[in-house]
């Protein structure tokens, strides 16, 4: 009798009681990282400035993942951190993630040596539309370390089983200098694909340097493509995405053509520490992939 | 709906025979303060008529808990805790514990928090009504009512007089249990028990929730006026019932990592801060608009409840002499006087 008039929306035990029994379990428990084995570390920049290396992962259970989407990596004893995909999301068992020394976390992980013991837990956030992407052009532009959640997108569309579901694709890399470019021992493979060119750019002019010189914003004027039918994808520092876009904007691109991603203080990865909020959107569950018409909408809180 | 009557030492005995399986939490005072507290011995229970200084949350969502053991040898989770029953709960924190239940669950966000609910699940809620508002309370002003929340298990009501406890069973699944009462069982509508949920309907509609354009609130509103002698103690988000931000901290010892989840705050500049060392809220006035704004913006948009019960905590601990409410009044103020301009404007 009482029961009815009760509030519809009240808590009902029976409905959640099952499901958090057993916490040891990761399908029960998104908290609960796998035990993943370090195979190998690359040293990618040889600047004084930075410290960028790819690390190279066996996690104990395969993680599938789309392009955009990121993990949470573990050190033992020190804490957890945040890092996108960097690898072929075709290659399950073996992860890369590419990471620069910044702190306590990535100080500690760099320390770190093959054979060694991480945790890892995802994949976590949304992906970059590339089925919506499908009959374009596709222009990436990369900041730095902005290439390393770019890579993922970038190995899919270059598979033979797909290259020729998209048009030309024009890579901008951008680099503070010749020592600081990442995954250069891939550069001469993308730049074969057929329809693609790689263009590399240095914030300085350095002897015996033949690329561009300058920001990929003051750059993409000069550079021609297909207006009408690119989809921009950029990744960088928060004052290049917003420069860049810009640019293309006044070029003509459509602001649902243009995404990004983007990075914000993360603790849970899973939408509950309320770190990681632009307005009301949640970074690691909304996003980290956004149109620039998406980001339009919201506050500039990033 | 079952009601048991029963003398106030007859309550007392019962909730002694609860310590072995529970753990007890009911208001009582230390040092003058009344406050939520783990019961040992039920002459400890203060049911009066006051607002405990800290809010419950931290039974369902403890300051610091260990989440994860992480060692070579594997990961472990620590034991599930033993179940608690939560004694004399105002309205205004049992509407928070429905906003806590929202926000760590599937619905908000995708993923559903399994340590929160673990406690939840085993959580007993025993309400009780305030009779006089507190000065700094504004619940009335959000639409809740003070004597009474059906978001509980069950429900109490004193006759003070008479030193007579009335304990209402709102959920049947807990009439077992209450047997431990040696009481009097009465049915509602009987004579002698008043109409607990008679009030209900006549709470006030009030609804203080914000609705506006996000990204002109962040422009056109003067937040730097409300947060300008914010102190960054955190204390306003610490005491308040529905907060829930947090944050891991690990510790080692002897090979063996524990994940602790601990309580964190958007008000300390830290909560944001970039490894690169950018800071997207970068003052006190991006600070405290985050906080108005998910609880009276965000959380509704994405949970359907507004996250403040208008319990008045974060008011009168304060030592800044920050008002959430004066800082929503102004803002729905200049709001619906905005969109009165401007359809004045479009005549
Ligand atoms: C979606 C996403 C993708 C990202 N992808 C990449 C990527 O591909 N490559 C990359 O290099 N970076 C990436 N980042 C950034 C990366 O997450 C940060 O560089 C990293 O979090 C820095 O961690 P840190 O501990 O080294 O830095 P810090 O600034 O030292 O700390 C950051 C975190 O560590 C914790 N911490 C700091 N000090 C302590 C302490 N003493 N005790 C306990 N905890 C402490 C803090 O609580 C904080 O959460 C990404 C970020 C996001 C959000
Ligand atoms: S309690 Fe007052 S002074 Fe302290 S952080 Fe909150 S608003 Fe600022
Ligand atoms: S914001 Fe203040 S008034 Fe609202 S629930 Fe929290 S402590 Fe209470
Ligand atoms: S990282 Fe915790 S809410 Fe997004």
């Amino acid at each position: 009798m009482f029961e009815a008039e009760r509030n519809p929306n009240n808590y009902n035990a029976s409905s959640v009681t099952t499901e958090t029994k057993d916490l040891g379990c990761a399908c029960l428990n998104p908290y609960i990282p796998i035990k993943t084995k370090i195979l190998d570390i690359i040293q990618e920049t040889t600047s004084d400035s930075q410290d960028v290396k790819t690390f190279i992962l066996s996690p104990a259970k395969p993680i599938s993942f789309e392009p955009g989407q990121f993990v949470e990596l573990t050190v033992s004893g020190v804490g957890e951190a945040p890092f996108g995909f960097a690898s072929s999301p075709i290659v399950e068992d073996t992860i890369q993630l590419c990471i620069k020394r910044t702190g306590y976390v990535t100080d500690n992980l760099h320390r770190l040596r093959p054979g060694d013991i991480v945790y890892l837990r995802g994949p976590y956030g949304n992906s970059f539309p590339i089925k919506e992407m499908e009959g374009h052009d596709i222009f990436y532009v990369a900041g730095g370390l902005g290439l390393a959640p770019l890579r993922p997108m970038i190995e899919l569309i270059f598979l033979p089983e797909n290259r020729q579901k998209y048009g030309n694709i024009k890579m901008l890399l951008a680099a503070r200098s010749t020592k600081d470019f990442l995954f250069k021992y891939d550069y001469e493979r993308w730049s074969n694909y057929p329809d693609t060119d790689l263009l590399l750019t240095i914030d300085n002019p350095e002897p015996e340097w033949d690329g561009l010189v300058g920001f990929p914003n003051n750059l993409v004027h000069d550079i021609s493509f297909d207006i009408q039918n690119t989809y921009a994808v950029l990744c960088g520092p928060p004052v290049m995405i917003k420069a860049l876009s810009d640019a293309f904007v006044k070029m003509g691109i459509p602001k649902n053509r243009i995404y990004t991603t983007l990075e914000m203080r993360m603790t849970c990865g899973i939408g509950k520490c309320g770190k990681c909020n632009i307005g009301h959107k949640y970074v690691c569950v909304d996003g980290p992939v956004f149109s620039m018409e998406e980001l339009d909408n919201m506050p500039g809180e990033y | 709906m079952i009601i048991l009557k029963m003398s106030r030492s007859a309550f007392h005995d019962g909730i002694g025979k609860l310590f072995g399986d529970y753990r007890v939490v009911a208001p009582s005072r230390i040092n003058g303060t009344l406050d939520y507290t783990d019961i040992v011995d039920p002459a400890q229970i203060d049911l009066s008529d006051e607002l405990p200084y800290k809010s419950p949350k931290e039974i369902l969502f403890p300051r610091v808990e260990t989440i994860l053991r992480i060692s070579d040898d594997g990961i472990d989770v620590p034991d599930t805790p033993k179940p608690t029953i939560l004694i004399g709960v105002k309205p205004c924190d049992i509407t928070a514990i429905n906003v806590m239940d929202k926000v760590f669950s599937k619905e908000n966000n995708k993923f559903s928090d399994p340590y929160y609910f673990r406690r939840r699940e085993s959580l007993i809620v025993i309400g009780m009504g305030c009779v006089h508002k507190k000065p700094g309370c504004f619940c009335d002003e959000l639409g809740i009512d003070m004597t009474f929340s059906d978001y509980s298990d069950a429900f109490i009501s004193i006759d003070n007089d008479n030193n007579i406890v009335f304990l209402y069973i709102l959920d049947e699944k807990y009439e077992s249990l209450f047997s431990i009462f040696d009481a009097q069982v009465l049915e509602s509508g009987s004579p002698e028990v008043s109409e607990i949920n008679s009030r209900v309907n006549e709470s006030t509609t009030k609804n203080l929730r914000i609705d506006a354009d996000e990204k002109e609130l962040f422009e056109e509103i003067p937040w730097e006026l409300y947060s300008e002698s914010c102190l960054e103690c955190g204390i306003c988000t610490y005491i308040c019932p529905t907060c829930h931000c947090f944050e891991f901290r690990d510790v080692e010892d002897c090979g063996v990592t524990c994940r602790n989840r601990c309580w964190d705050s958007c008000m300390y500049p830290s909560f944001t801060l970039h490894a690169s060392g950018h800071n997207p809220r970068a003052t006190q006035r991006e600070r405290f608009r985050q906080r108005v704004l998910h609880k009276y913006m965000y959380v509704p948009k994405n949970c359907s409840v507004i996250a403040c019960t208008g319990c008045g905590r974060c008011i009168r601990a304060c030592p800044g002499g920050l008002n959430i409410l004066r800082a929503v009044q102004d803002i729905l103020d200049r709001t619906i006087f905005s969109k009165v301009s401007k359809a004045e404007e479009c005549v």
